[in-house]
């Protein structure tokens, strides 16, 4: 027991040797560049080392919650259809490029790119669970696991006397997480989309331009909202993983898609219910600061580039400058100096009308330059200004480069794979994420799980396989 | 029969669900709840577009406006 009436040397912050005097010495930058070293990820301890999880999961959202834990370093085991796999596999742009193989009973189909970042550094077995043979592996799997994600719909797995009732009575350690479209309610039956999610929670209604200027709701192209959710669903999970080391006892989470996007609607509520005003959807201007959106300038960036998503797309920048002396500095450049006469304080500006003229005036201004020289213009004078970057600009960028978010990773199966944010999402120090692999054919570890982990025979596991068990 | 232009068409295929001595029913700006339509509370009968634009405000029926500065009436 130490005495608390002495103050040791030890006990005060600052450095205690000469190794940690030397780090305490380095530049901020230096020191984060020590510390989270880009590329070195796989030299430091797994933070979930030791969590084993099962994922019986389809598509983006559900898969990404699992996939989380997996980059965390959790031993996370995929449970797909046998030959089939999941879903998602099947997608791709315009169902062009797939990376091969499926599985060895398909040889003419492969795995799409749409699948990639939601199941990675997972191991992939095959399963029928409908079959009453198949029930034993799959409750030892569960005895000899922490947690299973579903997203089959509601009551599916109790009906297979696999949902969480019957899952904790054989492990009441077991954490349990359905996440899917609605949940239990009303619509209970009710299987959802991405693009449901943010029709139902209203998202889609605030994106997108006004009807009066002859927009409409528009979604975000991309699966915002499962990516979204997948990581609220690690959020819940760590929390029970949490509780469980204080109170030794699993838990169910249940997560509906559709209401993970209402929480994106900012002060869409409040502002119903207080006045009575429904949000509608501003495009790319912004409800509470002006200057600060998009404008669409006069040139391209790459004028003779072949692609039209460079020819004719790279012309937009992000424009802010919404305090006072930053606004009257932007008047100054367009040459529009009746504009600060006119709007002197953030209230004046804001006001939709407003907004309308001063974006007009930049849009004129930046009609016969490109997107670089507006950015540079605005920058050399302090503003801030930002290209809207497509993917080849953010592949390029030294930003995303430094710090590791874009890179190439050597896949043990498909070989050179570019992919993005799976190491970088939230830096850790000590124990960083890491991407290991991003996918494995249908199947493909279904030795190591069902014969080097559970211990049944090769003989048993062929049998498996020619009755389409497995 | 008549060309009709747009907001005409739109009036014969988007009917509201209610109609009252209101004077947002002679308004251009206002945007009825549709007939079925179940999700809107009770007492309102549509949405104003010109009062908080780009906002919507909500008109409700018990609140019998008189006069709008807002007005203008519907073509």
């Amino acid at each position: 027991m130490k005495d608390q009436r002495v103050t040791r040397i030890e006990d005060l912050p600052g450095p205690k040797s000469q190794g940690e005097l030397e780090e305490m010495k380095m530049p901020y930058e230096e020191y984060c560049r020590k510390v989270f070293a880009p590329g070195q990820e796989k030299t430091k301890p797994e933070a979930l080392k030791g969590i084993r999880w099962l994922s019986t999961t389809m598509y983006i959202f559900t898969p990404h919650s699992v996939a989380n834990l997996a980059e965390l370093g959790a031993e996370c085991i995929k449970i797909e259809m046998p030959r089939m796999g999941d879903p998602m596999r099947h997608t791709s742009p315009f169902n062009e490029c797939y990376l091969y193989p499926l599985h060895d009973t398909r040889p003419m189909t492969g795995t799409g790119l749409g699948f990639t970042n939601a199941n990675s550094n997972e191991y992939y077995i095959s399963m029928d669970y409908h079959v009453p043979e198949m029930k034993e592996a799959f409750y030892r799997l569960v005895k000899l696991s922490d947690g299973l994600t579903e997203c089959y719909r509601p009551g599916t797995f109790d009906r297979w006397k696999q949902s969480y009732r019957y899952l904790q009575e054989i492990n009441p350690r077991f954490i349990y997480v359905w996440g899917g479209g609605f949940g239990y309610g009303p619509k209970v039956f009710g299987g959802s989309y991405d693009i449901l999610g943010q029709a139902h929670a209203g998202l889609a209604s605030v994106t997108g331009f006004h009807e009066d200027f002859g927009g409409h709701c528009t979604k975000h192209s991309n699966w915002c909202i499962d990516w979204y959710s997948g990581t609220q669903i690690t959020v819940a999970i760590l929390a029970a993983l949490y509780w469980r080391r204080k109170t030794g006892l699993g838990t169910m989470i249940e997560f509906s898609q559709v209401q993970a996007a209402t929480r994106c609607l900012g002060y869409a509520a409040p502002l119903y219910g207080r006045f009575g005003i429904v949000r509608q959807r501003w495009g790319n201007w912004d409800t509470q600061l002006c200057v600060h959106g998009i404008i669409l300038c006069g040139k391209s960036d790459y004028p003779d580039e072949p692609n039209p998503q460079l020819k004719y797309e790279a012309r937009y920048a992000v424009v802010s400058a919404f305090n006072d002396p930053d606004f009257k500095e932007l008047c100054a450049i367009i040459g529009r100096n009746d504009l600060w006469d006119q709007y002197k304080t953030l209230q004046d500006r804001v006001r939709p009308e407003a907004q309308i003229v001063i974006y007009k005036a930049l849009e004129e201004w930046a009609a016969d330059k490109t997107r670089s020289q507006v950015v540079k213009t605005l920058t050399d004078a302090g503003l801030l200004a930002m290209p809207v970057m497509n993917d080849k600009e953010v592949y390029e960028s030294e930003h995303f480069r430094q710090r590791g978010t874009v890179r190439w990773l050597e896949d043990p199966l498909f070989g050179d794979v570019l992919i993005q944010s799976g190491h970088s999402a939230g830096l850790l120090s000590k124990t960083p994420r890491r991407v290991n692999w991003i996918w494995r054919p249908v199947g493909a570890d279904n030795v190591k799980i069902y014969h080097e982990m559970l211990g049944y025979p090769m003989s048993k596991i062929e049998e498996w396989y020619e009755k389409n068990l497995i | 029969m008549a060309e009709l232009t747009p907001r005409q068409f739109l009036d014969t295929i988007l009917v509201p669900e209610k109609q009252s001595d209101h004077i947002c029913w002679q308004c251009a700006h206002l945007k009825p709840v549709l007939k079925g339509s179940k999700f809107p509370p009770a007492d309102i009968i549509g949405w104003c577009k010109k009062i908080h634009w780009p906002h919507y405000w909500c008109v409700a029926d018990f609140n019998v406006v008189k006069k709008c500065y807002a007005f203008e009436a519907k073509q």
